[in-house]
């Protein structure tokens, strides 16, 4: 601990350091940054850095993944936790006294991390320092070397010792200081400063800064992912859905209101039932659309519990959800004409297609899609009601000639009697041909005349007679 | 359990049972009436035949058949059965134009357990946009089919549901009617035999009626029931004016 008198010593001495080199300085402009920067200064901390050069290959995502999962396990010793590039850096000045010594505070997060490290299946090894600044412990850790600076006033000798090669600079700019003759830190810090910024850009010299702590350092402290995972462990065993709902109905409402309190949503939820002697029974629901909606969720899970065959009795139920998504609220717009309601209905019809994946299977609810082919059976397409969004219909695809609602999967064979089609009953053409002859390129080529026929009992066929090896006739649709 | 009363001024039996014994000695016109009104007002299931015409029917698109229909066109919510004994007589010819006007709206027709593929081409030749048509396979149990249809037919934004089944309860009808009139949405249940005692609103029944070249587009439908309507009509209609062209 300094009193204010020895910080305004160690500034002044700092800016008389500054001046020698840099003769430049207006008088006026640095007391008016000298009274900026001693605000900032009173904030009494101290920076514990963990790096990890082995993260130097991995790409962003994994990065951020891999550098969370380790932050969660230093959450132990500090509450200040910040994210940095490969690296993590906590505050500890708070924690000292209570772990009594920087060392213990050490020891305490050595093990954890490493273990985390070898189950990450990564080399088991990180640098770390402490100092008053975050960018100051940064660069320590770099540097590989494991110091310890306690007060501000040392931040400049110990920092002085590094090669710049901490910095990170670019390319280019390292071999233009290596040029200039600048190896370490400390040669910089006889270069004047406007300089430096003119050659080498503001970001050096706002990193000086920060780590010398002459300038404030914003940090985005690091939040731990939302978790949310509760058991609940039945009194006694059941075997109906009927008493398995109020319970499952208790945890979602419990689910709902956790995410209500972190303004989230999810898209998917999981349900563990457990039996006794057997494995678990694993329910996974997902949604078309986030949502926290307690009624939706429990008419979804219904609709699961429903198809299912509990093989023996449940004596747990467990609630999990591992991915959340942020909640984005909307106002409903007014309903001054039918437009304005399209929107609400959609969000229902959403609900109802939910409630039929959930029930039916995703395979059995589809939609339909033209798809520009000559051949009748190719020309459509059944799709997954979930995998493609809204298309619009090309005029040019739609053909000039009849075609039936109603088309049979396997076209069906008719027979000639007397020369005479039969169907169930007698058939008359009344239209036709229309030929079609495509695939010729695929094994199954197409050559086909197509009719339009009645049949006696009043059916509307769409009929085909093979143009190669038996020439036989064929039931393809009806015009329903 | 519906019970015609169309005659206001005598009343039906089972109200003038159901009313009080001592109310009936003191038979006065004025007083029978208010308490049979009472009674009309007391009990749900119970309605007057001038009522139907507060619910909003839509044309059909086909003058003959609007003629035929009480209140000339379809209701805007309800059960109907269509009874077409084959397959491609028609049945989905006749509800294009309702077809249409359900996608107008922005509402979404689902097929629930089509007999064929529903084939997307003839559904853009007849101007029906199939972005808003959903299917629901028939590889499902005929028990989720039902379950899918009720809910269906329970939810607003659904303005059709078309349906292919065989045979269907009574009680099984009559509860898929209460989804429809509470969703406020029409269905159709197209069916190969008509069963006598189905509580739909319409029952009626599409045939092709001869086999001559001239007529080919021609169809019968006869109106076996309907809400509000007193007697058994059959009209014929043509078809296929949307699309296809008898040569």
């Amino acid at each position: 601990m300094y009193s204010d008198i020895e910080q305004q010593y160690f500034l002044e001495n700092l800016y008389a350091n500054q001046r020698k080199s840099a003769k430049a300085f207006p008088q006026k402009e640095e007391k008016g940054r000298l009274n900026e920067i001693r605000k900032t200064i009173n904030s009494d901390s101290l920076w514990y850095a963990i790096y990890f050069p082995q993260f130097k290959n991995l790409n962003e995502t994994q990065k951020k993944n891999y550098l969370s999962q380790l932050a969660v396990l230093v959450k132990k010793i500090s509450s200040n936790i910040t994210i940095q590039k490969q690296a993590i850096v906590c505050e500890v000045r708070s924690a000292l006294r209570y772990f009594s010594g920087i060392d213990n505070i050490h020891k305490i997060i050595k093990i954890p991390i490493e273990s985390k490290l070898k189950e990450l299946q990564l080399p088991q090894y990180f640098s770390y320092a402490a100092c008053p600044t975050v960018t100051g412990s940064l660069l320590l850790a770099r540097s590989g070397k494991k110091t310890l600076v306690y007060r501000k006033k040392n931040l400049r000798s110990a920092l002085g010792k590094l090669p710049i090669s901490v910095l990170e600079l670019s390319r280019e700019n390292f071999r233009k200081l290596n040029n200039m003759g600048v190896h370490s830190l400390k040669d910089l810090w006889i270069l004047p400063l406007s300089g430096l910024q003119k050659r080498f850009g503001s970001d050096l010299i706002t990193t000086i800064n920060k780590a010398l702590c002459l300038k404030p350092e914003p940090i985005l402290n690091f939040t731990e992912p939302p978790n949310f995972s509760i058991c609940h462990v039945l009194p006694y065993e059941i075997e109906k859905i009927s008493q398995l709902m109020p319970v499952a109905e208790k945890m979602l409402k419990e689910s709902c209101q956790f995410l209500r309190n972190h303004d989230l949503c999810i898209t998917s939820f999981q349900v563990l039932l457990s039996h006794l002697r057997k494995t678990d029974t694993t329910i996974n629901i997902g949604m078309r659309l986030p949502n926290r909606s307690m009624k939706h969720f429990s008419k979804l899970l219904r609709a699961h519990l429903e198809n299912l065959r509990f093989s023996s009795p449940v004596i747990a139920v467990k609630l999990n959800i591992n991915e959340f998504e942020k909640f984005h609220g909307y106002s409903e717009a007014l309903s001054l004409g039918s437009d304005s309601r399209r929107g609400e209905d959609n969000s229902d019809l959403i609900e109802l297609m939910e409630q039929f994946a959930a029930r039916l299977g995703k395979d059995s609810v589809l939609k339909v899609r033209t798809t520009p082919s000559y051949c009748p059976e190719l020309a459509i397409k059944q799709v997954r009601y979930d995998q493609i969004g809204n298309l619009k219909i090309e005029q040019e695809l739609i053909s000039s000639t009849p075609r039936p609602f109603m088309l049979l999967q396997n076209p069906r064979e008719l027979t000639v009697k007397d020369g005479k089609l039969y169907n169930q009953e007698n058939i008359t053409i009344i239209s036709g041909p229309e030929r079609i002859e495509t695939q010729w390129w695929n094994t199954s080529d197409v050559l086909r005349d197509y009719y339009v026929a009645f049949e006696r009992n009043g059916s509307r066929l769409w009929i085909y007679r093979e143009r190669k090896e038996k020439k036989k006739w064929y039931l393809h649709g009806y015009f329903s | 359990m519906r019970e015609n009363t169309e005659n206001h001024n005598s009343p039906p039996r089972e109200a003038l049972n159901s009313l009080n014994t001592a109310e009936v000695d003191n038979f006065s016109s004025n007083m029978c009436n208010s308490s049979i009104e009472r009674l009309l007002l007391s009990n749900d299931n119970l309605w007057r035949a001038s009522e139907i015409e507060k619910i909003k029917h839509n044309s059909t698109g086909y003058k003959n058949l609007d003629n035929i229909l009480p209140n000339r066109g379809w209701p805007t919510r309800g059960l109907i059965e269509v009874v077409n004994q084959y397959d491609g007589v028609g049945e989905l010819q006749l509800l294009i134009p309702l077809m249409l006007s359900v996608i107008k709206q922005g509402k979404w027709i689902l097929w629930v357990c089509p007999p064929h593929t529903v084939y997307a081409p003839a559904l853009q030749q007849a101007g029906i946009d199939t972005n808003q048509i959903l299917i629901v396979d028939k590889t499902i149990s005929c028990k989720d089919a039902l379950w899918s249809i009720e809910k269906a037919l329970r939810n607003k934004s659904c303005g059709l549901v078309l349906t292919w089944q065989t045979w269907l309860s009574t009680k099984v009808l009559r509860r898929l009617q209460l989804a429809a009139e509470t969703g406020g949405t029409l269905g159709f249940i197209f069916k190969r035999r008509d069963n006598k005692c189905s509580p739909s609103n319409i029952r009626l029944r599409i045939k092709h009626t001869t086999s001559g070249f001239h007529d080919f587009d021609e169809a019968s439908i006869a109106l076996i029931k309907a809400h509000g309507g007193t007697q058994a009509k059959c009209t014929s209609i043509k078809l296929y004016q949307h699309h296809l062209q008898s040569p």
